[in-house]
């Protein structure tokens, strides 16, 4: 099997395979235009991420392996699961961020989705404020503003019930 | 990259991403500290340490978070900032189910009940009417819903259709099939001028071919309680690339024949249609079929990736004073005998199926996984499960799932007779005699306290000598949609300390117990 030698922006290099290489659409479509000999250069991608975006791929072929289900091309409940439980711990929410750019940077879907699904389970059952914290989003609705869009959805904030 | 509505990351290699600088504020900066920030994320430019945070991502990727969460909390992201108000209206799972309404539904008044369909069925109108995305991968609506609110239903399907869905779930439930809400066949595709007095639906013909255009998205259907007929379906099948089909408890549905289908058809489960009389699949690259119901003329031919088989069949002979019901093992298997063979995965219920000696069981070659679904009481399944193994040479998996309707017998108190729960020294040779040496792991589901449970399970053990796992799982788990049985659970406690006590130690030492 092929491999791909991609550049990380400090200068590390990584080998590929060519088959998980080519999950990455923006490393594909270097691929079609230049020569597989050249380095990939990744200058908006970091060693540490890389080393990331490896161990998802060997996790992969591992559980692949092991439910004999093809992952890559479909989504699976189960995967999901042993994904979150083996790359949760890790992950700090900065990193969370900066793995999520990278991956959508490089076009990988299935860790996209995965990393979303991360993202996701951080969020739940957390209070508005808590989850500004989170995200570190600014607060920027005046006070009026705000009961407008509580009104709107009123039906997000209220228990299960909605009497009309 | 698959071009998904709402996704704006087109990248090409060195290009910079772009940033929003709208909420690129130094007040971010403060926020970070307030974090355990270990920055342990080195920045790509190799300058500034500034960690780029979630309002940095593309709506793209926001959209696919709040995808994930629950609809109620995602839409509650809209108070976060002005960034983040309507981006949840642009979800791509659209997940109708209230939890705690479909647990206690059954237990108020019916004009309680009345008012609890219509909060529901407002809500998913008011929801819908707020989405703004051009597109979703699934519309779920699970509810106890009926025809009386087929304008509203109507609605909630020409929406899917025109954002594209690729998952549709109608799980609904009445109390008498002859009041389910119909589909609006027409959405199918099928031409108006169908002579069925009773597909008439209310959405204008001129959405029709923009809501049928819709419908060469969807991969998943499920309907449950929601009626369609043979004829809907088979032009579905034939013209759409559907994956997955289920149809549960549909009124209409009578016969069914599928001849040369679209080859992305993997999957089909049919159950409880009280009318359905044909089942037909002919060239068709289906893999996993299910069927629960009365006993069907069931015809398969050139089905060779057929794999997993779920299939119980009931045979009603109505007399004087009752309709006595059976199971038959053999009319399925008469039905299934090309096939046979070549399937991995069997599942059928066996719990009032009578037992015939003199039948020979035709031999399962490549079974790996069989799951039984039989009566608490123990003794009656034995004699079949002796004759799968020994028709299942290969068989690595063996699930057995205990009933999950008690029988009135036992509710009344008159269990069946001790005699009959016992193994009999017969029964023990004639297991010893042929063991099974590929059998690695034995599920027992809807475990209970009984007498001879022990050595029930003593007499599998025996049998499987190359058993590695034995796997103990009191709860009874309810099939979807909603549903009406509530689970009883002095009685797992019961069957899980009794599984503890008296099966633990008959347990050799090779094989591993759990207890769940």
């Amino acid at each position: 099997m092929k491999k791909i030698s991609v550049r990380t922006s400090d200068g590390q290099e990584f080998e590929l395979e060519e088959n998980l290489a080519m999950e990455s659409a923006t490393i594909k479509t270097s691929l079609d235009a230049f020569s597989r000999d050249d380095i990939i250069l990744l200058p908006n991608v970091n060693s540490w991420e890389m080393v990331k975006i490896i161990e998802f791929f060997t996790k992969v072929q591992e559980l692949e392996t092991k439910f004999g289900v093809k992952f890559m091309e479909k989504k699976e409940g189960r995967f999901l699961e042993a994904f979150q439980a083996e790359f949760d711990k890790d992950l700090s929410d900065d990193n969370l961020y900066c793995l999520l750019w990278t991956v959508d940077y490089l076009g990988i879907e299935v860790l996209l989705e995965n990393l979303c699904h991360l993202m996701a389970e951080r969020t739940k059952n957390k209070t508005v404020e808590s989850c500004r914290n989170l995200f570190g989003v600014q607060h920027d609705y005046t006070p009026e503003e705000e009961a407008e869009i509580r009104e709107d959805y009123s039906w997000a904030f209220e228990g299960p019930e909605i009497e009309e | 990259m698959k071009n998904r509505g709402c996704r704006t990351s087109q990248f090409l290699p060195n290009k910079k991403h772009e940033k929003r600088s709208k909420t690129k504020k130094k007040e971010n900066l403060g926020k970070k500290q307030k974090n355990k920030g270990e920055l342990s994320s080195v920045d790509r430019n190799g300058g500034v340490s500034y960690v780029d945070r979630i309002s940095e991502l593309p709506d793209g990727i926001l959209v696919s978070i709040l995808s994930c969460l629950l609809l109620k909390e995602a839409a509650a992201t809209s108070v976060l900032s002005r960034r983040w108000r309507d981006l949840w209206a642009s979800t791509m799972n659209l997940n109708f189910e209230d939890e705690k309404n479909l647990s206690d539904f059954m237990e108020v008044k019916p004009n309680i009940q009345h008012r609890k369909r219509r909060s529901f069925v407002s809500l998913v109108d008011r929801v819908l009417q707020q989405h703004t995305g051009p597109l979703i991968e699934q519309f779920r609506a699970c509810f106890f819903l009926d025809r009386r609110f087929a304008r509203s239903i109507d609605g909630w399907i020409e929406f899917a259709m025109k954002k594209r869905v690729q998952i549709l779930e109608l799980e609904f439930s009445a109390a008498n099939v002859k009041d389910n809400y119909t589909f609006p066949h027409e959405l199918l595709g099928l031409e108006t001028g169908s002579s069925r007095k009773d597909l008439h639906s209310s959405i204008p013909s001129r959405h029709f071919s923009e809501c049928s255009m819709g419908f060469k998205s969807v991969k998943v259907l499920n309907l449950r309680h929601v009626d369609v007929s043979g004829e809907g379906l088979e032009y579905f099948l034939m013209n759409s690339p559907v994956e997955r089909l289920s149809v549960v408890a549909a009124k209409s549905l009578v016969d069914l024949r599928v001849v040369s289908p679209s080859s992305a058809w993997k999957y089909l489960a049919i159950e409880n249609c009280p009318d359905l009389k044909t089942i037909q699949i002919c060239n068709a690259d289906i893999i996993s079929f299910t069927y629960i119901g009365v006993a069907i003329d069931l015809l398969l031919s050139n089905v060779p990736l057929l794999a997993e088989v779920s299939i119980t069949e009931l045979e009603i002979e109505s007399n004087n004073f009752f309709d006595s019901i059976t199971i038959s093992v053999e009319l399925p298997f008469t039905q299934l005998s090309c096939y046979l063979s070549q399937l991995k995965y069997l599942t059928m219920d066996i719990s009032e199926a009578v037992y015939n000696q003199d039948y020979v069981f035709p031999i399962l070659a490549n079974l790996k996984h069989l799951e039984l679904i039989c009566e608490p009481h123990y003794a009656s399944a034995l004699r079949y499960l002796t004759s799968f193994m020994k028709a299942s040479p290969y068989l690595q998996r063996l699930v057995l799932k205990m009933n999950i309707i008690t029988s009135w017998l036992e509710v009344m108190g008159i269990g069946k007779t001790d005699m009959e729960e016992i193994v009999t020294t017969e029964q023990m040779e004639t297991v010893a005699k042929c063991p099974h040496h590929k059998l690695k792991v034995i599920e027992i589901v809807g475990y209970r306290a009984r007498r001879f449970a022990a050595k029930h399970v003593m007499l599998l053990l025996k049998n499987a000598v190359a058993l590695e796992k034995l796997v103990i799982d009191p709860v009874r788990h309810r099939s979807r949609g909603p549903s009406m049985v509530k689970e009883d659970i002095d009685e797992e406690m019961k069957a899980r300390n009794h599984a503890m006590k008296h099966l633990k130690k008959i347990v050799p030492s090779t094989v591993k117990f759990v207890c769940l």
